[in-house]
């Protein structure tokens, strides 16, 4: 029996009698070409056995019906020209959108601006007062210090001219006191 | 032995005579006085004052010293009742004692004069010495005006200047 006839689809749709099936049998398990070819049919069939059944269209068209005419912006997007005046349209349209639809810019809270100027202000402000107050104070305990010296050394010396006028005066009354004493005793005695 | 007892008792006598102080006191003393009644009388008005007591030492070898405290023109001292002085009056009260420092170096000379003709127990070389010491007020000027006058002269020198021997410009005068 020779390859070309043997009827392999016949044989594996089991339409061949099984008087015929026998030689086919002996066939492929002799001949490696027709094996190779059954199990490529086997394969085939499997592979249509696992697709569902599909319903045939129930409408049939022509090329020539309206039906496959482009539609509109299938013939502007198959139209050069058209396309870059579409383009064209469309980035004006953009920029346009993008001009008027921008954000607006966020509201400047000035009242916050100015308070926080004013702390700032305020802050630089009472650092430089704190400071200048600083400097003034210690000036004024200088001056205050030198006044004090300066007055107790005045208050010093003045103590000193007091005190020498004080023990002169004391002296001066002494010898005054003495003089006076001896008169009295010479008196006392010229009248004994 | 008798002749030598008496002897004896001469010599000690004679010793004992010789340390004796030759000024008694109570002539220096009565000198004292008669020097305080003397400054207190060359000026009538507005006499001067003697402070203390005048004081008078006999030094043997060199003769009679004086000395007493005069206060030349009195005047306030400051209290709390006449606590500042006028510059009036510190130039009236130095005028005053510039006025009278003239007047108390001639009386010095007299007094000097006078004195020794007193001090006979003085032996005539021997000097007799009067220093004064003149007082100021703290707050007084005495620009020009010494603080201490001191005389002194032998004792015949001013014996002679009693008699209108010798000038009395020959006294020594110190002045510091």
């Amino acid at each position: 029996m020779s390859c070309s006839s043997v009827d392999l689809k016949a044989y594996l749709l089991g339409e061949l009698p099984a008087a015929d099936r026998v030689p086919v049998e002996k066939h492929v398990n002799s001949c490696a070409g027709c094996r190779e070819e059954l199990e490529r049919l086997e394969l085939t069939r499997s592979a249509l056995a696992s697709l569902g059944d599909e319903e045939p269209p129930q409408r049939i068209a022509f090329v020539s019906d309206k039906v496959f005419e482009p539609r509109w912006w299938q013939t502007v997007w198959q139209s050069g020209p058209a396309m870059g005046f579409a383009s064209a349209a469309l980035l004006a349209a953009a920029i346009l959108v993008h001009a008027y639809a921008r954000p607006a810019a966020a509201p400047v809270d000035t009242a916050q601006i100015e308070r926080r100027i004013q702390s700032e202000v305020d802050a630089k402000l009472n650092a430089a007062v704190t400071r200048a107050v600083a400097a003034a104070e210690q000036h004024q305990n200088e001056r205050v210090a030198q006044a004090v010296a300066t007055a107790e050394q005045r208050f010093d010396q003045q103590y000193q001219r007091d005190l020498s006028d004080a023990r002169q005066a004391v002296m001066y009354y002494q010898d005054r006191m003495a003089r006076l004493t001896v008169a009295s005793n010479n008196a006392a005695r010229s009248n004994q | 032995m008798n002749a030598r007892r008496i002897a004896g008792f001469f010599v000690c006598a004679v010793a004992l005579a010789a340390a004796a102080p030759r000024m008694p006191r109570a002539l220096m003393e009565q000198l004292e006085n008669g020097l305080e009644g003397k400054f207190s009388a060359i000026w009538q008005q507005n006499p001067a004052e003697v402070l203390g007591v005048p004081q008078s030492a006999y030094i043997n070898g060199y003769g009679a010293v004086f000395m007493t405290k005069l206060n030349l023109a009195p005047a306030a001292a400051i209290t709390p009742f006449h606590p500042v002085v006028k510059p009036e009056e510190v130039k009236r009260t130095h005028d005053i004692k510039a006025q009278r420092i003239d007047q108390l170096r001639t009386a010095m000379r007299t007094m000097l004069v006078d004195t020794a003709a007193s001090l006979d127990s003085v032996p005539s070389d021997e000097q007799i010495a009067l220093c004064v010491s003149l007082f100021y007020w703290n707050w007084e000027n005495h620009e020009g005006l010494p603080n201490e006058i001191v005389m002194h002269a032998p004792k015949k020198l001013l014996l002679a200047a009693k008699t209108g021997g010798a000038d009395k410009a020959a006294i020594t005068s110190d002045e510091y």
